[in-house]
């Protein structure tokens, strides 16, 4: 099934007090609100929001989301904690590393680095440095190449342990 | 306030049911239909590298406040103020928890005094004029229209 817009966009906003403890106040926004007015009603109601609290705004944050209510079944055996990750070179000459869970075994070369010859993963990196892509770093800069690309795998959480561990 | 690049966020699902999110940084400026357009067509990419399924599509803009000071004397987060909004839908309301609400905007007088926040008092009507505006409403879209109630609670 498609991904479905949810009818609001949540807006929350990050206070600490006096003693450094930490709360969230939560807004919504329609949907249809474009970023940039619904980023500048936030602008505005943070001082309001210091006027009621005495508490600090340190920070606020505005997100728009799409889910599907009926996905298709993931493949048996896929984990979470099987990274495929990505390290690409930005025009700043720095990193950025993407790490996607679940890395099909297809794509990872016995050596344990992604064959980026593969169509898929070809497909993959192109959208992410063409020209003209939206993709970035964290600092705004355009991502140019890819520098390497390897399976890792990550701790896996208490909630990540099977459900059905126990012997029958 | 300074603004930090939005974020692109997929959440999914792996065989044995555990999720995980990742996100990637997008660049400066973009719209969230561009963001998410461009989001839908790299799903479609990765579709055939993850054996997980895709169950959530998001785009974060995030901001920080540079000019935050500190916090007042006496500020206490988990002194709440309860908001009650009555919305453009007769069944629908709209609750909103302030956390760190100050004292000195409790009721002192009448029957409800020390249980609702002081309506005539400068702060309170500054933050209702802005969330009666238009541009809020209830988690299921509908706009905030006039205020219910107000409650003072404490959180645990």
């Amino acid at each position: 099934m498609a991904m479905q817009a949810r009818p609001t966009a949540a807006a929350t906003f990050v206070l600490v007090d006096e003693t450094g403890s930490r709360a969230n106040v939560s807004f919504d926004v329609p949907y249809g609100t474009l970023a940039a007015a619904a980023v500048a009603a936030m602008d505005a109601l943070t001082p309001l929001i210091r006027a009621l609290t005495g508490c600090t705004v340190l920070s606020h944050s505005l997100t728009y989301s799409t889910v599907d209510n009926a996905p298709i079944a993931a493949d048996a055996g896929s984990r979470v904690e099987r990274k495929g990750t990505f390290i690409f070179l930005t025009a700043a000459g720095k990193k950025v590393r993407y790490q996607i869970p679940g890395i099909v075994p297809t794509v990872v070369l016995p050596t344990g680095r992604i064959d980026d010859d593969a169509a898929a993963v070809a497909a993959f990196t192109t959208a992410i440095v063409a020209a003209g892509a939206i993709f970035s770093d964290s600092n705004g800069v355009d991502i140019t190449a890819l520098d390497q690309a390897y399976e890792a795998y990550r701790r896996s959480t208490r909630r990540m342990l099977p459900a059905e561990r126990r012997p029958d | 306030m300074i603004y930090t690049v939005p974020r692109l966020g997929y959440t999914v699902l792996d065989g044995s049911g555990s999720g995980s999110t990742f996100k990637l940084s997008l660049s400066h400026g973009v719209t969230v239909a561009s963001a998410m357009a461009a989001g839908n067509t790299l799903r479609g990419l990765l579709a055939p590298l993850t054996g997980c399924t895709f169950v959530r599509q998001s785009v974060t803009y995030h901001a920080i406040n540079d000019a935050a000071g500190p916090a007042d004397p006496g500020s206490l987060a988990k002194n709440l103020g309860l908001f009650v909004f009555e919305t453009s839908s007769p069944d629908q309301l709209a609750a909103i928890r302030v956390p760190g609400i100050r004292p000195n905007l409790i009721k002192t007088t009448g029957p409800n005094a020390g249980l609702e926040l002081d309506e005539t008092l400068a702060p309170i009507q500054a933050f209702l004029a802005a969330m009666l505006m238009g541009d809020w409403c209830n988690p299921f879209g509908y706009d905030l229209v006039s205020l219910g109630a107000t409650l003072v609670e404490s959180a645990p």
